[in-house]
């Protein structure tokens, strides 16, 4: 299960840092705009605005798997193991926040399927961040283990 | 945000799912050869992945001409490949670790096409203009092959593939379905990118083609390697 939650992590490093790029270009071409592109200035500008709303994302993804990972493996230190679990942590406390929000969402201008779908997201971070404190805290067991045998 | 980075994040998620259907199907052991190799190896596949990703994506924009960065898929998987293979050279880590990767490769190539075929002109992934009559015109009334789509395509019949091997638990797939995945890979796309209308690096090839070459000769040498390992230990 370990090994699943360090290739689930890669993936969605690799993905955050091309989804990153594409952002950093979005923002890049609003701020080189061209003087006579002046009639696309408020398309630049939303393009830039969603795009740093991306990159923030993108940036939140990489710093929570980015710690994360180094302590999921193996031979992995218990201070990397400790970073990981309260990332962990931070996991569940924030789908219970956004979960709460989406709740809320609900009852005024949210539209289904898409806060089901975002329900559904909060609720796969909440059991990621449940299997990193629990597996991540056994790695220390398992290691003896694997020694011992 | 443009339909590209939705369909990259559809392409993720979904590449995500099938990495957790397959592990809990049948690559469970595969995946366990991941955690023994250790932290580096993560690091190296995403900074090679990464690396191989923008300069090639950035090199092949430039040759044509144009400012900016850009990314790809093939300098993406060139990159992680050799980034890791050193790794494995320097650890001492024999046979191929990929196979739990060759799922969610397939999955994201197939549906993050589409985000380039509908990204349209501007995303610089069109083909050449064609007359054949599925040409798609990319909003410049010229009809292009889209070989986006074709890309997508090939990749989803190697998905098909992939799947059916591993529900065989096929012995020869699980040992060598990575190296069978960079080959089908290259192969189509050096086909694709005659289509495409990129700047030439060496006679009619761009730096695509080369680049598939490369990948091509790596993953048959791979398995004339795995093959004569097997033929010393028999």
């Amino acid at each position: 299960m370990k090994a699943l939650l360090i290739l689930l992590a890669v993936v969605t490093l690799l993905a955050a840092l091309f989804l990153g790029g594409c952002a950093v270009s979005g923002i890049h071409a609003y701020v080189t705009m061209p003087a006579n592109a002046v009639m696309y200035r408020e398309l630049y500008r939303d393009i830039a605005l969603m795009s740093s709303f991306g990159l923030a994302g993108a940036v939140a993804i990489l710093i929570a798997n980015g710690f994360v990972l180094p302590g999921l493996f193996r031979n992995s230190t218990p201070r990397r193991r400790l970073v990981a679990r309260v990332l962990g942590a931070c996991d569940v406390v924030l789908a219970g926040a956004a979960l709460a929000w989406l709740v809320w969402a609900d009852r005024g201008w949210a539209a289904w399927p898409w806060t089901w779908l975002a329900k559904a997201g909060a609720v796969a971070l909440a059991l990621k961040g449940v299997l990193i404190w629990r597996l991540v805290g056994r790695s220390a067991t398992a290691a003896t283990d694997t020694r011992a045998g | 945000m443009n339909v590209h980075a939705w369909f990259d994040i559809a392409a993720a998620t979904a590449a995500a799912a099938m990495t957790v259907g397959c592990y809990f199907w049948r690559l469970k052991d595969a995946a366990a050869r991941i955690d023994q190799a250790g932290f580096g190896y993560a690091i190296a596949l995403v900074a090679g992945a990464v690396l191989g990703g923008y300069a090639a994506g950035t090199t092949n924009l430039r040759l044509a001409g144009e400012p900016g960065v850009a990314r790809s898929i093939v300098g993406a998987l060139a990159g992680a490949i050799v980034a890791i293979e050193l790794f494995k050279r320097a650890r001492g880590i024999t046979g191929s670790t990929g196979i739990i990767f060759v799922p969610a490769f397939c999955t994201s190539v197939a549906i993050g096409r589409w985000g380039c075929f509908y990204s349209g002109l501007t995303d610089h992934t069109h083909g050449a203009p064609t007359a054949f009559p599925w040409g798609h015109d990319f909003g410049d009334h010229v009809p292009r092959h889209p070989v986006q789509l074709y890309e997508s395509a090939a990749m989803a019949a190697f998905l098909v593939v992939a799947l059916v091997m591993l529900a065989r638990r096929d012995a020869f797939f699980l040992r060598n379905g990575f190296y069978l995945m960079v080959l089908w890979y290259a192969a189509q796309r050096f086909c694709w990118e005659f289509l495409k209308p990129y700047a030439p690096v060496l006679g009619p090839l761009n730096l695509f083609h080369l680049v598939c070459l490369g990948l091509m000769g790596y993953a048959v040498w791979m398995l004339a390697e795995g093959r004569a390992a097997r033929e010393r230990q028999d």
